[in-house]
């Protein structure tokens, strides 16, 4: 029996109780610490923080390397929100010959491009007539180190 | 009174759709627990005379010969999706009685009656961009199912 395909996206708990961390106001230094001020800006819920429109708003699990440029790597957790209208210059999971993918939406001179964020992949630029779906914007990444 | 009932075609073929593109404008049935009978057909699958809780092996032979793709069903997904489906919904009226995974009646009491016909387009559009789902509406004066 033909098992369902989707592997690659899940949805987020919908009304699941939100954890929150201490927010603290200062900006971490990559390079030279700073005397830590230790003040706390608030409460922050990663949730609310990541998700602006939770009935339209999926996960899904980038694959490959053609959005390295835009800091998307392979096994990036993206949030994607279907509720915003893309943009040129937004990224997108757009469909292409009925694949999800992820690349940069870019609408030039009439023509409309899904650029690559890696000089070894090319530009998709879509055929007159050819028409584009895209599927949600995405509006972060999230990365485990550990 | 108008009252709308909103419903979602095929609701658990597009659900499985939404995710897997490629199942687009294919034949897809949905099988209930343990792969026994159709519990959701693709307007493909229907076409070609596949009944509702059929079962896999009286199917199995024109799913051989039309290629359709059987899914095993998986109703964490189709349940989320509705609870998505049903909270956008509720957007649209002040009052919402859901009635199934797939349906739900919205009262439109008050609104415009010229208007509802846009605001049943709004309602279909909305649904299709952010969850990815067919909805179709009906305006009624009282309470009726339509399948």
């Amino acid at each position: 029996m033909p098992s369902s395909l989707y592997q690659t996206i899940t949805a987020p708990l919908v009304g699941s109780p939100p954890i929150l961390a201490p927010l603290f106001s200062h900006k971490v230094p990559a390079g030279f610490p700073s005397p830590a001020d230790d003040y706390i800006e608030g409460r922050l819920s990663l949730d609310q923080h990541l998700i602006q429109h939770k009935d339209a708003t999926f996960f899904v699990r980038a694959k490959g390397n053609s959005m390295v440029g835009a800091g998307i790597f392979d096994g990036d957790l993206l949030v994607v929100d279907r509720s915003l209208n893309p943009s040129s210059g937004d990224i997108v999971i757009a469909v292409l010959d009925a694949e999800l993918t992820v690349k940069r939406l870019i609408r030039r001179d009439g023509m409309v491009i899904l650029k690559p964020e890696n000089p070894d992949f090319s530009e998709i630029v879509l055929k007159e007539g050819q028409e584009l779906q895209v599927w949600g914007v995405v509006t972060s990444t999230t990365k485990k180190f550990i | 009174m108008p009252i709308a009932l909103v419903d979602c075609n095929n609701f658990y073929v597009s659900c499985e759709r939404v995710f897997n593109p490629q199942l687009e404008d294919k034949p897809v049935v949905v099988l209930s627990n343990n792969d026994g009978c159709a519990v959701a057909r693709s307007n493909e699958v229907k076409a070609l005379g596949v009944k509702m809780a059929e079962p896999w092996f009286k199917m199995e032979k024109l799913a051989k010969q039309h290629g359709i793709i059987a899914l095993s069903s998986n109703y964490t997904l189709y349940g989320d999706l509705s609870a998505r489906v049903m909270s956008i919904l509720s957007t649209f009226s002040p009052k919402q009685e859901i009635y199934s995974i797939d349906e739900c009646f919205l009262d439109l009491a008050g609104f415009d009656p010229k208007s509802l016909i846009g605001y049943g387009q709004t309602i279909r559009k909305t649904i299709r961009q952010q969850v990815g789902k067919q909805a179709h509406g009906g305006n009624g004066l009282g309470q009726s199912t339509h399948g």
